[in-house]
């Protein structure tokens, strides 16, 4: 499945799940917060969303700021 | 708890709050706010790297025991996109705060009052203690506090310029009307400035650059919370009036002068 992950191109060979997006990036699901065509995805929400051709990801973390 | 800086729900022993950004390292960043005392800690957010999986700044900031994050929303354009960071950094940090902060103009970085007050009416719904970083302006301050804000942040002047209290006259207009904490956050780069926020009956201090700036960023973290501390024990415990004259503190006995003089 074609997805656009931080705004680059990404082939998922999953079955759409966000646990196995977050593993193809080696991401910690404790420290991302996730995005999906602009919607703001809750970590609540995550086991039972599904991903579809063409979506576009935001994985989004943490950094030094003030 | 005595003395404590209330916001939200939540009370706070240290009256300093750090921000993250500019150190030169992750070992850096930790000493100094383990030096400073402080309690709330600010943090961005980015865009996730696989390449560089280990710049996320929570597993450091992990290690510091009592400590809780406050994400900003720095990026964010307007109040749509604000909501949208501070939305994402819960998630991220489990925090119920938010430093709500819109700047668009990369020249000056001074807030966007329409978008913020925006912003923050939304961020209140969704049950954020929101901290709204503004420019000194003591209306705006009062109707984000209207709006349910948990404290206002004025500027003391822009951004990491280190220019200090050019705003002073109009902090002391927020102060004096202010029911909700305000906390001075931006430009200072003394510790002498954070004590006389204190002073004149600021609630709190954030500090970034001033700190991670420094040449000794561990030592000047613990500089900025003596001297906070020392602001603050000044205002409870109630500053002398001023007098436009001399007031003497010796006797001026007439003893020492001459018969008939």
């Amino acid at each position: 499945m074609n997805l656009v992950v931080n705004g680059a191109p990404h082939l998922h060979q999953g079955q759409g799940t966000v646990a196995e997006l977050l593993e193809e990036f080696h991401a910690a699901p404790a420290m991302t917060a996730l995005m999906i065509n602009g919607e703001v995805v809750r970590r609540s929400r995550w086991e039972s969303v599904r991903l579809a051709e063409g979506d576009e990801v935001e994985l989004i973390v943490a950094a030094a700021g003030g | 708890m005595e003395d404590g800086l209330r916001l939200g729900d939540r009370v706070f022993r240290s009256r300093l709050l750090l921000g993250t950004g500019k150190f030169a390292s992750v070992e850096t960043m930790l000493a100094a706010i383990r030096a400073s005392g402080a309690e709330l800690v600010t943090v961005a957010l980015r865009r996730f790297n696989r390449e560089r999986p280990d710049d996320d700044i929570c597993g450091p900031l992990a290690a510091i025991e009592g400590i809780t994050l406050v994400p900003n929303t720095s990026g964010a354009m307007n109040a749509r996109e604000a909501v949208r960071a501070a939305l994402l950094g819960r998630e991220i940090t489990g925090s119920p705060f938010v430093k709500l902060e819109i700047h668009p103009n990369p020249h000056h970085l001074l807030p966007d009052p329409i978008e913020t007050y925006e912003a923050a009416v939304s961020l209140v719904k969704e049950g954020f203690f929101v901290l709204p970083y503004i420019s000194a302006d003591p209306v705006l301050a009062r109707r984000l506090e209207d709006v349910g804000c948990a404290a206002v942040m004025p500027l003391g002047s822009a951004i990491g310029s280190g220019q200090g209290l050019a705003t002073l006259s109009m902090l002391q207009v927020i102060v004096r009307d202010a029911g909700v904490p305000v906390i001075v956050d931006a430009g200072l780069r003394a510790p002498s400035e954070a004590a006389a926020v204190m002073e004149m009956g600021g609630d709190a201090v954030l500090v970034n650059s001033a700190i991670a700036a420094a040449e000794d960023p561990a030592l000047m973290a613990e500089a900025f919370a003596a001297a906070v501390k020392a602001g603050r024990q000044a205002r409870m415990a109630g500053l002398m009036p001023r007098s436009e004259t001399a007031v003497a503190t010796s006797p001026l006995t007439a003893f020492l002068a001459g018969e008939g003089s």
